[in-house]
């Protein structure tokens, strides 16, 4: 194993095991009538009741199977299409990558990086997609410019911009708290939660 | 008496849809669109409140939410200004600060016998004897005086939001000159928003007659260029940054604008005469909303005194609701000598101008139309007394504000009134402040008393404190006062404006409640396995899952499972991590071989104990560093502030959320393991001290041999979100062991009997190594570190205190945190204490004085108020070799 494989989830290796890999959103996510399916090692809500109202104002998907690399040192760039650079300072950058890609795309960036560390599984992801998304994450963050890094309901995260909406990155361990806090702050544009197969095409990547 | 006129074409009532509430249990009936001060004005009430110390009867003075005659409670809502607060079906409408009703006020006997009593500061003078009885006066102070009361009991109803916007351009006041800026910033192809208090913009426009055609045409026109009109709305303050809060609705919008207009126009100024507080006096805006917007006739004979046009248009208003006009005095053609109201029972009957007197029931009077300057003084423009107009107006506006109309000074050249018009016969009161009943007689005694200076006359007397903020009291005031003293009023200059301009309550400040804790992955699966959970810092963790003393026993006898994911966890990686490990640490990293670990305190430059963890070495430029539950952030900020200094090759990531962390701990510990890991965990080929990678359970993990515990343990570390897969495979192939998942508690229980201190419980700000008894630490034969020095001074100056564990001969158990006495006073102090069944006594870490830092020393520990004989131990109490840690 190199040094810093314990990192990643995708470092699994052991044929007698299949480990699943579980969101802190889970269980609000079962209470508001969540369907799940295992993908890449993940149990993902992909569904629930109503999705097409939420996304007429604003649709609330936690995709937390996304790769998240913190890349040190300047320069590298991966050339895979589906993922998201983030330059935060001229030698940081986050790399938000599909999972089916994250292990290829950590494994070039390490070719040229000073330090790539796989932070996939200490970022939680979640997507605002839809009319009233802006206005939305007006209500939860004093960020107006994004991509950005800074406050989310009192919680250090990060903003990017996507398609028809914004990216959520914060620490997972307060995965539960913003899941909760997003799904009220929903209320009033009734918006709610949809699932990762309630994404758009095309609205990540 | 219902004073509602004949429906007029342009009022803002809906005739058609009548509402009903109740003020004080009776039924009072009014329209949509009536506020609940214009439909009980409309039924006949003119009295709505009680005057703050005096409890003298008040009516409508401003109709526009200014000042604090209307103020009652609403649905157990205190202080809400019914003048200007939208009537709602079914309301429960009481007065408030009143023995009685407002009608029948028994605390009235204080305008008639107190007064003697009251003068400025009387609750410094002749409430402070007998000493001992001041508590009672202040009850009774505080019954007999104020505003509303707070209901204690009360729980948050309704939802407030914050909302953060951004825009070029917002204007403060929807009157003519903020329309017709905000328009002009639109076309010009600014993004604008219009903030105004009313229900829709127009400001004074909609108060004379004919001008709500060309409010409502400027409205229309800001709309159509993509003006963004937020009304009703309130501007609370302008901040650093131009930042301006508005109350909108039940959302607090958090605006930022490039520049900022305010146009919040002029505030009209009372008269101060005898008798100007009567019911019936009230300001020419009130007059005229009354007509204009609820079609109400305010009384049917009036005296209009005015310094301005005000009073020409309340005329033309009052007329045509016909209320006849029994004078009218302009201040810019005639300055009385004297004006003084008379009244019965509280309400006016009459005025008297330079000895004629003139019969009536309502006067409409106001002085010098005051600049809103507020929100230009919160952004720190200077404002200077323009002696020509009477009139304090903004002269220096700092960039990214500009003032328009009215606020900007722009207001024509009105009479200068009198600063008091009572002459010296009258003895009626004349109130300067009139929401804390505030009088000329109060300000020349307290001026005479030497608050010589606006600032202390306002602290003294409470002068523009009231819930007016000043808006109708502090020109008068400080005219007074220029009179007073001899001098001009650009002498006595003003009083420091801060926000909030518009009273904002606490609820939409505060907006919706968050609480963000920080949750183990495993956190739901804790809560199945029966655990009660317990805040350390920001993190929720366990206690326990039963009975701590079991979860001990099973961890000695068997096998225990914790979750240790609030451990902070570091990367330090690059070419010089060594390096910078051995100068920011007391002990040595650099000779440590890849695949091992080591114990780490870390010191603040005083030397003294800031946290502590182990640092395993993973390979040669990259370290793996762990901390407290609560010390990862400033950990890593202590060591990239060093860095920053030193410039070493290196990288700090915080994987603390990246990472879950399980130790795994007992005698059957590593048959445990064998059973879910796909590397050899014997004890030849994995040591205590060891750290290896490898699966467990299929999950990829660095598994770390320490045993904070005291028993032979592997902590896992993995990543996060497999965490309850991680657990739930150890508690099932752990089953048969008797596997127990066990919680802080016992932990603490369990590392007490090692002796293993905790940084924050055992040791404080003050706490060093040497004293902590943690000397091999400290490495003085090696290069420079972070602290060193101060080592240095404390092994120099010898040891005074010294931290040591200690048995008790008792039962009872003392608190962490009691004392140590020796000679009668306290030595020390307890910082850890059990009972461990292990060690069969009751166990602890103690500071005592150094002198009994010996093997068997006994002091005496303070429990329950006696002195219980506690006896050293320097070893730890269970496997003081640490034979079953390496085992
Ligand atoms: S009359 Fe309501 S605030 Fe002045």
């Amino acid at each position: 194993m190199s040094t810093l494989a314990f990192l990643s989830t995708d470092a699994t290796a052991d044929s007698r095991w299949t480990p699943i890999a579980r969101s802190p959103m889970q269980r609000q996510q079962r209470e508001r009538g969540a369907r799940f399916e295992t993908r890449h090692g993940w149990e993902l809500a992909v569904a629930f009741p109503n999705e097409s109202e939420m996304l007429e104002s604003v649709g609330i998907a936690e995709l937390p199977q996304f790769g998240k690399l913190d890349v040190r040192g300047a320069g590298a760039r991966p050339s895979a299409t589906r993922c998201t650079w983030y330059q935060m300072t001229p030698q940081r950058a986050l790399c938000i990558t599909d999972a089916t890609i994250t292990r290829s795309v950590r494994a070039e960036l390490q070719e040229s990086a000073r330090q790539v560390v796989d932070v996939s599984s200490g970022l939680g992801s979640v997507a605002l997609i839809g009319p009233r998304a802006g206005e939305f994450l007006r209500r939860i963050t004093e960020l107006e410019s994004f991509p950005a890094s800074g406050v989310v309901c009192e919680v250090h995260g990060h903003v990017l911009t996507i398609n028809g909406g914004f990216l959520l990155l914060f620490p997972q361990e307060y995965g539960h708290y913003l899941y909760e806090v997003l799904l009220d702050a929903a209320v009033p544009f009734d918006g709610g939660p949809i699932g990762v197969d309630g994404v758009p095409r095309g609205t990540i990547w | 008496m219902v004073s509602r006129l004949r429906a007029r074409e342009d009022e803002r009532i809906d005739r058609g849809r009548p509402v009903t509430f109740t003020f004080d249990g009776t039924a009072v009936r009014g329209f949509e669109g009536d506020t609940f001060g214009s439909a009980m004005y409309a039924e006949g009430r003119r009295v709505f409140s009680r005057s703050f110390k005096y409890h003298r009867p008040r009516g409508l003075v401003c109709c526009a939410g200014q000042c604090a005659n209307c103020m009652a409670t609403v649905d157990g809502r205190p202080n809400v200004r019914l003048c200007v607060e939208p009537i709602r079906e079914g309301a429960d409408v009481n007065g408030q600060n009143v023995l009685g009703s407002v009608d029948r006020d028994f605390l009235s006997a204080v305008d008639r016998f107190a007064g003697p009593f009251t003068p400025p500061g009387f609750y410094y003078k002749t409430f402070i004897r007998p000493r001992r009885l001041w508590p009672l006066y202040e009850k009774l102070l505080r019954n007999a005086a104020g505003l509303g009361k707070l209901n204690p009991e009360a729980t948050r109803e309704g939802r407030f939001e914050k909302e953060h916007r951004s825009v070029d351009v917002l204007v403060v006041g929807g009157g003519s000159e903020g329309l017709q800026a905000a328009i002009e910033a639109a076309q010009a192809g600014s993004s604008v928003a219009l903030v105004d208090d009313g229900p829709e913009p127009g400001g004074a426009l909609l108060l004379t007659e004919s001008g709500d055609e060309p409010a409502r045409a400027l409205a229309n026109k800001a709309r159509e260029v993509g003006v963004e009109l937020l009304c009703p709305a309130r501007a609370v303050g302008v901040y650093e940054g131009n930042l301006v809060p508005i109350e909108y609705d039940n959302v607090l919008i958090r605006m930022r604008a490039t520049e900022i207009v305010v146009a919040a126009g002029v505030v009209e100024q009372p008269l101060v005469f005898p008798g100007n507080d009567l019911v019936g006096v009230m300001l020419p805006g009130a007059a005229s909303r009354l007509v204009r917007f609820w079609s109400i006739k305010p009384g049917e004979r009036a005296v209009v005194i005015t310094a301005d046009d005000s009073g020409a248009r309340a005329v033309e208003t009052l007329k045509a609701a016909g209320v006849r006009v029994a004078a009218t005095v302009d201040l810019r053609a005639t300055m009385p000598e004297t004006i003084v109201a008379s009244g019965k029972k509280g309400r006016v009957t009459g005025v008297s101008i330079d000895g004629d007197s003139v019969r009536c029931d309502l006067v409409v009077a106001s002085g010098s139309p005051q600049p809103a300057h507020a929100l230009l003084s919160h952004a720190g423009a200077r404002v200077d007394y323009d002696a020509g107009r009477g009139v304090f107006v903004p002269v220096e506006v700092p960039d990214g504000i500009r003032a328009v109309g009215g606020a900007a000074g722009d207001v024509g050249q009105p009479g200068l009134p009198r600063p008091s018009f009572g002459g010296s016969g009258s003895k009626a009161k004349e109130f300067v402040c009139i929401c804390e009943d505030q009088t000329t007689k109060d300000l020349r005694y307290a001026h005479a008393e030497g608050y010589d200076s606006i600032e202390l006359s306002k602290r003294y007397t409470t002068v523009t404190m009231g819930p007016c903020q000043g808006r109708l009291c502090h020109l008068n005031s400080v005219r007074l006062y220029a009179e007073t003293s001899g001098t001009d009023e650009s002498l006595i200059g003003t009083t420091t404006a801060r926000p909030p301009w518009s009273p904002v309550s606490l609820e939409v400040l505060a907006g919706r409640p968050h609480e963000p804790a920080r949750r183990t992955s495993m956190h739901d699966r804790h809560k199945k396995l029966g655990a009660t959970m317990m805040w350390t810092g920001e993190w929720r963790r366990p206690y326990a899952y039963g009975d701590p003393a079991a979860e001990v026993r099973g961890v000695h006898e068997a096998v225990g499972i914790i979750d240790v994911s609030t451990l902070g966890k570091i990367l330090v990686s690059g070419r010089d991590a060594a390096t910078f490990l051995e100068r920011i640490y007391p002990n040595r990293f650099g000779d440590m071989a890849s695949g091992r670990i080591r114990y780490g305190v870390l010191t603040s430059d005083a030397g003294r104990i800031t946290d502590d963890g182990t640092i395993a070495r993973l390979a040669d430029d990259t370290f793996y560093v762990t901390t407290t539950s609560t010390g990862a952030g400033a950990v890593v900020e202590w060591f990239e502030w060093w860095n920053a200094i030193w410039g070493y090759e290196l990288d700090v990531v915080n994987v603390t959320g990246s990472l879950a962390a399980i130790n795994v701990a007992g005698p059957d510990a590593r048959a445990l393991m064998e059973r879910l890991v796909d590397i050899p965990v014997d004890a030849d080929s994995f040591r205590y001290l060891d750290a290896r990678q490898g699966h467990v359970a299929g999950v990829p993990s660095l598994l770390l041999r320490i045993g904070f515990v005291g028993e032979l343990g592997y902590e896992i570390h993995f990543p996060s979100v497999q965490g309850e897969f991680l657990l739930d495979a150890l508690v099932t192939e752990g089953a048969d062991f008797g596997a127990v998942p066990f919680g802080l508690e016992s932990q603490r229980v369990l590392r007490l009997e090692k002796a293993h201190i905790l940084v924050g419980q055992d040791t404080d700000s003050e706490s060093n190594l040497l004293e902590a008894s943690m000397p091999w630490i400290l490495k003085l034969d090696k290069g420079d570190f972070v602290g060193r020095w101060s080592a240095e001074q404390v092994k120099a100056r010898g040891l005074e205190t010294r931290l040591v564990g200690f048995r008790l001969k008792t039962d009872d158990l003392p608190v962490e945190g009691g004392q140590i006495v020796g000679d009668g006073q306290p030595v020390g102090r307890i910082t850890s204490v059990r009972r461990s069944e292990a060690a069969d006594a009751i166990i602890g870490l103690a500071w005592v004085p150094a002198d009994k830092a010996v093997e068997g020393a006994s002091f005496e520990a303070r429990v329950d108020g006696e002195l219980i004989p506690a006896e050293v131990t320097l070893e730890p109490f269970y496997d003081p070799d640490g034979e079953r840690l390496r085992s």
